[in-house]
């Protein structure tokens, strides 16, 4: 009781102290709410339903993923992934390369010479391919670009990666 | 008393190490190269057919480099660092940027215009230039002691070292940093301002 009431005739006592503890707490608080809002909507909505190995391989996939993109990718599209003005197309947002997972994995390996577009803009410089990568390492940089940056495209297996890659038309330059 | 004097005194350190500071900045650029050297006479074309010499860099700084368009390498690496020197200097007319191609016979004129159109930059503070193949490959190592030269094993087909050039408005090389570092680009925006002051 005698503790309580100290404590007590310090915060009524000192009224700065006072106000400065209730800021504390409410900074505090709305940092935390922030914090936990943004992490958990990106985690829940890439890794939702997935069972838990396949939540694994995501991770593992990702991780090595960014290793890759740093290492081939970053030199033109930037390890923001926004590209270079109109010389070099952005991953972020781009509808081009979310809207069709399969043309980018024959796009890595083999390259690209058209005109594209990408979010509304005309991009037409040249790909070079990527002939070095295998399979397991072109569906970790794809589950990379495809996660990054606020991209939502999911998960993509080596096992599609090894499908795609076997079709003729994979070989026909984009 | 004892603690009027320290605090007289703190202030008196302090006056003094402001001023220190203030002296420190006013350092210059050290003038790189073999004595007396300076970038040799030329004379190329830029994107928009203009020859470009040392006349239009007479009263200006400029930031040199080599590239080619197809550069699958460094080069994306290397404008994207200029481009930052390019937007921070956009409306400092003493100061310009100069890339020359390594690869003439495929940078066509307008190719080179493309490209720069592509940057999104001006004519007036970037120039793209080509020009005899034999001449970009001497001034690149006689007067910029930068290094380029042909070869089929390398990505692209041309070796070229990533460096940005600085030179003040006698042709004298100030600075070399890597183009392909971020850290090093960034002391070239200081450079600059430091040179800029000289001139």
């Amino acid at each position: 009781m005698i503790f309580l009431g100290t404590i007590r005739e310090i915060l009524l006592g000192h009224r700065t102290f006072l106000w400065m503890f209730f800021c504390l707490i409410f900074l505090g608080w709305g940092l935390s709410g922030c914090r936990s809002k943004e992490s958990s909507v990106k985690k829940k909505h890439v890794l939702e339903g997935l069972d838990r190995r396949t939540k694994l391989r995501f991770k593992s996939y990702f991780a090595k993923g960014h290793v890759l993109y740093q290492r081939h990718c970053s030199n033109c599209h930037q390890s923001s992934g926004k590209g270079i003005k109109s010389w070099i197309p952005p991953l972020k947002n781009s509808d081009y390369l979310l809207r069709n997972p399969k043309r980018n994995i024959c796009i890595i390996r083999y390259g690209q010479d058209s005109i594209i577009r990408v979010n509304g803009k005309k991009y037409d410089s040249p790909m070079p391919g990527f002939p070095q990568l295998s399979s397991l390492e072109i569906a970790e940089i794809i589950t990379y670009v495809q996660n990054a940056w606020g991209n939502r495209g999911g998960f993509l297996s080596v096992k599609e990666v090894q499908m795609y890659l076997e079709r003729d038309s994979c070989r026909v330059r984009f | 008393m004892l603690r009027i004097l320290f605090v007289q005194k703190f202030i008196l350190f302090l006056l003094i190490g402001l001023f220190w500071a203030c002296q420190s900045s006013s350092v210059s650029l050290p003038i790189l190269g073999p004595p007396e050297h300076r970038i040799q006479a030329f004379r190329f074309m830029n994107q928009d057919s203009l020859w470009v010499d040392n006349q239009t860099f007479k009263e200006k700084i400029y930031v040199a480099d080599f590239f080619f368009t197809t550069c699958p390498a460094i080069c994306p690496i290397m404008k994207n660092q200029m481009l930052r020197v390019y937007e921070k200097y956009d409306s400092e007319e003493r100061v310009s940027l100069l890339s020359h191609t390594i690869d003439p016979i495929y940078d066509t004129l307008p190719l080179l215009r493309d490209f720069a159109s592509k940057l999104g930059v001006e004519t007036q503070k970037w120039h793209f230039v080509t020009g005899d193949m034999d001449s970009i490959y001497h001034i690149a190592k006689h007067s910029y002691f930068a290094w380029a030269e042909a070869d089929d094993q390398a990505p692209g087909g041309y070796l070229h070292s990533g460096h940005f050039i600085l030179v003040d408005n006698k042709r004298q090389i100030r600075g070399v940093y890597d183009g392909t570092v971020p850290a090093s680009v960034d002391s070239l925006l200081v450079d600059i301002d430091l040179l800029l002051e000289e001139i």
